[in-house]
């Protein structure tokens, strides 16, 4: 067994105290507080003034898909690095990169799992061997359901609960997923329609079937099935002013059922002020903290060029005419939902692009438990994930957030809350957001922490004033155990685990595809079996990967 | 996870990658096979046993290759790439050693991605297509139809659906169509100004529309528009795609259309390439690092360029990786290049000093992951209980004991 000494570090990782310093011990793979007096230390490192933490845990990032390729594709000029002397500090060779340095910018910032939120199950192959070939991450990823022509024409059809959830947990299963992920429910198929909106209690064109109906039957099924996440919602009018009323209705859509509102930033508009938008971030706000079912990640909004991509055909349409530059890509996808691609170019003298950096500053600071509200920018819609130290440093710092409010546009200024927010994150904060609080809600129980036992995925982070120096560039990053990157270079590989979830029927969903009934809809639909986009855990093994199976267990 | 599935049998060799019917799993996965390389399928079985013969001398093989790659002072790493798996060893091979990729063939690629990235497009996937559109606009020749047969049967759902034919089709072509289902209206038209009559023909509105073509795409809920870029025969392709594209993307303004681009399987290359360097092709490694010029980079341009002068063409090598069945290009046997062929082909060595590190065929012998020519579909042809493909080395395989 090799046993590595992590010496007089103070461990913050959101659980325990964050006081005087203390010995870690990493045993093979996973985590130890005390060893035994005989074992023989292999490696030893003093760290006074370090902090360490549990690795970096992503819950929704772009990084793996049609998509996502197709960013890439669009995208082919390459930034140059604006800073020789901190190499950490440099912009994305693109607003999507390839995934040899999506992997490597990840490890270098300090984490080990990242999620892909938008699998399309006839997809789900392609982003799998895409996040393989991404490496030093474990990752996973939620297939999206909710404009699938199956599902509705199930739902349209009154078909029973359980008849959903054995669908459900096929998709699941098939596609080797984490979660389910709903965007703008019924929305994307309405779409395909020629309808520009659906609204949560809205008919889509063709079939008797509501967004709120997809979203109940939805949760129903994660929650009856078990999954180890709740869905994962992208809510319908994504960006568009007066959104809050149809968030807060798709919260109430789900009935108290858990859930998570993903880029929620995007989602909390309202119509009044100075140019018809507005922050309603405190509503959001205010009914996350007063309902404990109920997580989200933020998609914060950083100055700069992006690409925005989503599955939102409908809404990435409508917002065309604001691509910059001027070109811009859609799919209709499969018979299961779609994409719109927009490079997009955020500033920070543009009224709403400086409330909606605000709106989602507002929803971080007004959101009292920190093991509910995630740290993400969507990436690359709200900006690159190579710009969480800042953002880490807008939370911790007011002095700081408020010297980039003062350069907003004046209008921005005038109207926003944010500067009455003086809330400063703590880094046992930092690491709730970060860490703890995206696998408690992705049930990794293993991971997110450094209690005895969890998996030994470790960042030791110099102590340092500067949050985004400091966040920016750990010291050393322990994967499983095995040290692959200390002071910025990459040692080593290292072995990679794809995560799904877990549950009681698991073993059995795969026999959907076999009932005769369900492949000759599914073959009338798309034109071949169910089998033809199917994973299997062999197909894992194949590509040289672990297979771990997360298990939601309810919090303490 | 329950494995006790039905797992379709999948045809590696066009890329619709059919599902071949029940009941073929016991005969040769060949048997399925419908296109024009069907006629080589006598020959696959002579062929792998050659293959068979020449493994056992692999170690000297491996030094003699490893030496003349050394010595090269310009490589070019091309073929035809039809597997994420044989285009992964590709990329790796050309960054280690400083080279330039570029599939063969990729001009008709390589405009429709230029047209992307000047443009972009709406597009559908063909399942999409196939269950929701109710006029379908295929634009080109008899071409596409010889590279996937089954092309029409596989966008058909049954019932009534129209398919307006643009280009230069045969009578037989056309009663394909028809067999498939289709109420078929073809118009023998120059291929060049499609986009520029589409945009005509619809742009008085349905009230005043004088055509049969802008009455049915204007009286459609959804129309695709397929086309192959290998298959148009127009001057300048990307502009082709660029009016095409930006009409398309202007109609959605009102309606909805979108385009089908149809890819060959070297499709899966671009795609592989894209998300290992951000970039689709058409790229020169130097130090680890990608740089991607479109125009500079083609393997093609590379070839003549090398070809220029005898000592040139002496000291480059075309390291050429091959799935397929095909013969190397008569126009490359031509060159003077030297050339070291990782394919199930000996091919017509045009040098002595050529050499050939032998495979299996990637989806044939090896498993291998092929994508759909729309690009959306990624199919996993497993080969097991095919006999033992330890015989045959993959082209992975063989680049992995190089890079070794």
């Amino acid at each position: 067994m090799r046993v590595t000494r992590l010496k007089n570090v103070r461990i913050v990782d959101g659980l325990q105290g964050s006081s005087r310093p203390t010995d870690l011990y990493i045993l093979d793979k996973t985590l130890a507080r005390k060893i035994p007096a005989d074992l023989r230390i292999d490696a030893d490192y003093d760290l006074e003034n370090h902090v360490v933490m549990a690795g970096g845990i992503d819950i929704h990032t772009h990084i793996g898909g049609g998509k996502v390729n197709l960013a890439r594709l669009l995208w082919p000029e390459r930034s140059k690095k604006l800073d020789d002397q901190k190499p950490w500090l440099a912009p994305l060779s693109a607003p999507v990169p390839g995934t040899w340095e999506t992997g490597r910018r990840y490890l270098q910032m300090g984490y080990t799992t990242c999620f892909e939120p938008a699998m399309l199950p006839a997809n789900a192959r392609q982003s799998h061997i895409e996040m393989r070939d991404t490496p030093w991450l474990d990752t996973g990823g939620y297939v999206v359901l909710g404009n699938d022509r199956m599902l509705l024409n199930m739902l349209a059809s009154r078909a029973s609960q359980q008849q959903v959830n054995d669908y459900v947990a096929w998709m699941v299963v098939s596609s080797a997923a984490m979660a389910i992920k709903v965007v703008n429910a019924g929305g994307i198929d309405a779409f395909k329609f020629n309808q520009r909106q659906l609204n949560v209690d809205e008919t889509h064109p063709q079939l008797p079937v509501t967004p709120r109906d997809i979203l109940w039957s939805l949760s129903t099924a994660a929650e009856e099935l078990g999954l180890a996440h709740p869905l994962h919602v992208h809510c319908s009018n994504l960006g568009t002013p007066g959104n809050i009323d149809s968030t807060l209705a798709t919260l109430d859509a789900v009935e108290g059922r858990r859930i998570h509102l993903t880029h929620a930033q995007y989602h909390c508009y309202g119509k009044s002020g100075p140019h018809g938008f507005s922050s309603e971030a405190s509503k959001l706000a205010d009914r996350v903290n007063r309902s404990n079912h109920i997580s989200i990640d933020v998609g914060q909004v950083l100055f700069g060029q992006t690409i925005t991509l989503s599955a939102d055909t409908m809404h990435q349409f409508a917002n065309r005419k604001l691509a910059s530059p001027r070109k811009q890509i859609f799919q209709d996808l499969e018979c299961q939902a779609g994409c719109g691609l927009l490079p997009f170019k955020y500033k920070e003298s543009q009224y709403v692009h400086g409330l909606q950096w605000a709106i989602g500053l507002e929803l971080f600071l007004r959101i009292q438990d920190p093991k509910r509200v995630f740290l993400t920018t969507d990436h690359p819609n709200g900006g690159p994930f190579t710009g969480y130290p800042h953002l880490i440093r807008l939370l911790m710092d007011y002095d700081f957030r408020m010297s980039i409010f003062d350069r907003l546009h004046r209008d921005v200024k005038a109207t926003s809350s944010l500067p009455s927010l003086k809330r400063e994150y703590r880094l046992d904060e930092i690491a709730s957001i970060t860490r703890l609080g995206p696998a408690r809600a992705l049930g990794l129980q293993q991971r997110g922490h450094l209690s005895p036992g969890s998996i030994a995925d470790v960042v030791v982070y110099r102590n340092d004033d500067n949050a985004e120096t400091m966040f920016a560039n750990p010291v050393m990053v322990f994967r499983r155990g095995q040290l692959v990157l200390r002071n910025g270079e990459i040692l080593d590989d290292c072995p990679k685990t794809v995560l799904v979830s877990e549950f009681e029927t698991r073993s059995v969903a795969m026999q959907w595809g076999n009932h005769s009934s369900h492949r000759e809809q599914w073959e009338k639909l798309y034109g071949y079996s169910p089998w033809l986009t199917a994973l299997t855990d062999q197909e894992f093994a194949d590509e040289g990967l672990d297979v771990e199976h997360a298990l939601w267990q309810p919090a303490d | 996870m329950n494995q006790s599935h039905r797992r379709p049998e999948i045809c590696s060799l066009c890329a619709l990658v059919c599902e071949l019917p029940d009941g073929s799993t016991e005969s040769p996965r060949l048997d399925g096979f419908c296109s024009k390389q069907a006629r080589l399928k006598p020959f696959v079985p002579i062929r792998l046993q050659s293959i068979q013969l020449q493994v056992s001398q692999d170690d000297a093989a491996l030094t003699k290759v490893t030496q003349r790659i050394e010595q090269a002072s310009a490589i070019l790493v091309s073929g035809r790439i039809h597997s994420v798996e044989s285009a992964r060893s590709a990329i790796e091979l050309a960054n280690r050693f400083s080279a330039t990729i570029d599939p063969w063939d990729s001009d008709g690629a390589f405009d429709a991605i230029a047209s992307l990235q000047r443009v972009g497009g709406y597009s559908v996937s063909l399942g999409e297509a196939r269950d929701h559109s109710d006029l379908w606009i295929v634009v080109g020749d008899d071409r596409l139809l010889e590279q996937t047969p089954r092309l029409p049967f596989a966008m058909h759902r049954g019932g009534s659906q129209r398919l307006l034919l643009l280009g230069t089709w045969s009578d037989a072509s056309v009663r394909i169509w028809q067999a498939a289902g289709f109420e078929v209206l073809c118009l023998s038209v120059c291929v060049e100004g499609v986009p520029k009559y589409l945009s005509q023909a619809t742009r008085l509105g349905q009230d005043h529309c004088q055509t049969e073509l802008g009455k049915w795409i204007l009286q459609a809920q959804y129309t695709t528009i397929l086309y192959s870029p290998w298959a148009l025969q127009v001057t300048y392709r990307d502009l082709w795609s660029d009016l095409l594209s930006r009409w398309v993307l202007t109609r959605n303004e009102t309606a909805r259309i979108a385009t089908l681009c149809w890819g060959s399987l070297q499709s899966t290359f671009h795609q592989t390439c894209t998300w290992l360097t951000g970039f689709p092709g058409r790229i020169h490694f130097d130090n680890q690092q990608a740089f991607y010029d479109p125009n500079r980079f083609a393997a093609k341009d590379w070839c003549r360029r090398q070809d220029s002068g005898d000592q040139i063409a002496r000291r480059s090598l075309l390291l050429w990786i091959d799935d397929s069945l095909d013969e190397l290009p008569d126009e490359l046997v031509e060159q003077n290049i030297p050339k070291l062929i990782i394919g199930p082909n000996q091919n017509k060595l045009a040098c002595p000093s050529d050499l050939w590190l032998p495979t299996g065929i990637m989806g044939v012998t090896h498993s291998a992951n092929i994508f759909r020519g729309d690009q959306t579909i990624l199919a996993k042809i497993p080969v097991e209980g095919r006999g033992s493909p330890t015989h045959y080395l993959s082209p992975s395989d063989w680049v992995g004991r190089l890079l070794r």
